[in-house]
């Protein structure tokens, strides 16, 4: 083995945990990933640490000196098909350690690989939103104006995210837009009771999910991954009802 | 009444968010289904008298089960269905309740909300890491079962 295939073999590992990560993928399940790739070429030794925002592993392969190389996550959205399909090939490179080259075209295939259709996005952005009314106590027309407003939220939040990269101000945005517009429904007597509009529509971005997922990742010891993310669904939870909040005040 | 049609929204929430998260569509059915369980075992376990963090503890520890089962039926990492069965239980509203609250001046109230969050969203975590460990030391990780 050259130099250069070493390089290149790490360079496919840590871009695979990268994808990984970006797709949402648990840090234990990347940093396992990432020393499974290496080791079933060759490597000597490996060291991978990973938190939801950095990647970093070291490798020694024989006879050569240590080589690192680390990536900086800068955004996630949680994609199950791309993790699913991510997970299945690092298993087969695991077993059949294809060249560099392929599994590098492989990986771009599958993060470039497409989601559900725009409009089917925004449907489901309506049926969270409408659930979630009903759940948690409106009645049917409420339900029908949280999946009314819930269906816009995915226009003005894609709106908002082109506007600015910025998590916390998209949240704020879009909680101060969307506080606003379910009053003006409850003004125009579609669906009763704001607050369970508000719950049904704030159920599509409180960060529920990171928030159970940070303490599963305290209690398995992945401590600064748990509190970067328990810290961060707080502050976005706070910002959210700041912004609505903020909305009924302009009401 | 309530309880059917909580059952049914949560469906419907699942369905949502597995679409929102990009689940393929022969999973979609599974992961909703999942959402039906684990608000249906919440529910009796509350009806049960258990107290809701123990009822979150055992919900999501027999969501995970199922969701450890199905992900070796559909070969995918049981995550995938994690994430998406155990929606319906996230303490989301209690988290928007208590900084709502707390933005609100309400600070007695938003601590108790806050407090309730954390102990349940913690009685979760800790089902879903109890089912996921009991799952793996019983079925030893076989060549194509690599993680979870």
């Amino acid at each position: 083995m050259t130099r250069a295939e070493a390089d290149k073999i790490l360079f496919i590992a840590v871009s695979m945990g990268e994808a990984l990560l970006g797709c949402g993928a648990e840090v234990a399940r990347v940093e396992d990933t990432v020393s499974r790739i290496v080791l079933s070429y060759g490597a000597e030794s490996v060291d991978v640490f990973s938190l939801p925002s950095t990647l970093f592993a070291t490798v020694t392969f024989n006879g050569f000196e240590t080589k690192t190389q680390s990536r900086r996550i800068r955004s996630v959205s949680t994609d199950m098909t791309k993790l699913d399909r991510l997970n299945e090939l690092s298993r087969e490179i695991c077993v059949s350690t294809p060249d560099p080259e392929t599994v590098e075209a492989r990986i771009e295939e599958i993060l470039t690989s497409p989601h559900y259709p725009y409009a089917l996005q925004v449907i489901a952005y309506a049926l969270v939103a409408g659930g979630f009314a009903v759940f948690f106590g409106g009645s049917v027309t409420d339900g029908f104006a949280a999946a009314l407003l819930g269906a816009q939220l995915r226009f003005i939040e894609s709106g908002f995210r082109k506007l600015t990269s910025n998590k916390l101000l998209v949240a704020l945005m879009w909680s101060l837009t969307g506080g606003f517009l379910a009053s003006i429904l409850v003004a125009f007597q579609i669906g009763e009771h704001l607050d369970m509009i508000s719950i049904g529509c704030i159920m599509l971005f409180i960060p529920g999910v990171a928030f159970t997922n940070s303490i599963r990742d305290l209690f398995v010891g992945d401590t600064i991954t748990g509190l970067s993310r328990f810290i961060e669904a707080v502050v976005l939870a706070m910002t959210i009802a700041l912004g609505f909040t903020l909305a009924g005040f302009v009401h | 009444m309530t309880a059917v049609s909580q059952l049914i929204c949560s469906v419907i929430a699942c369905l949502g968010f597995a679409i929102i998260f990009n689940i393929q569509k022969d999973k979609l059915f599974w992961a909703c289904f999942g959402g039906f369980i684990s608000w249906g075992v919440y529910l009796s376990a509350v009806a049960c008298g258990l107290g809701d963090y123990l009822s979150a503890f055992i919900a999501a520890a027999v969501t995970t089960l199922y969701a450890e089962l199905m992900a070796r039926v559909c070969k995918t990492p049981a995550t995938v269905f994690v994430i998406v069965c155990t929606i319906p239980l996230l303490p989301g509203g209690a988290l928007y309740r208590a900084m709502d609250y707390l933005v609100h001046h309400y600070k007695t109230t938003g601590e108790t909300e806050g407090i309730y969050a954390f102990c349940f969203a913690a009685s979760m975590a800790a089902g879903i890491i109890c089912a996921t460990l009991t799952t793996r030391a019983l079925l030893r990780p076989s060549s194509n079962t690599k993680q979870e």
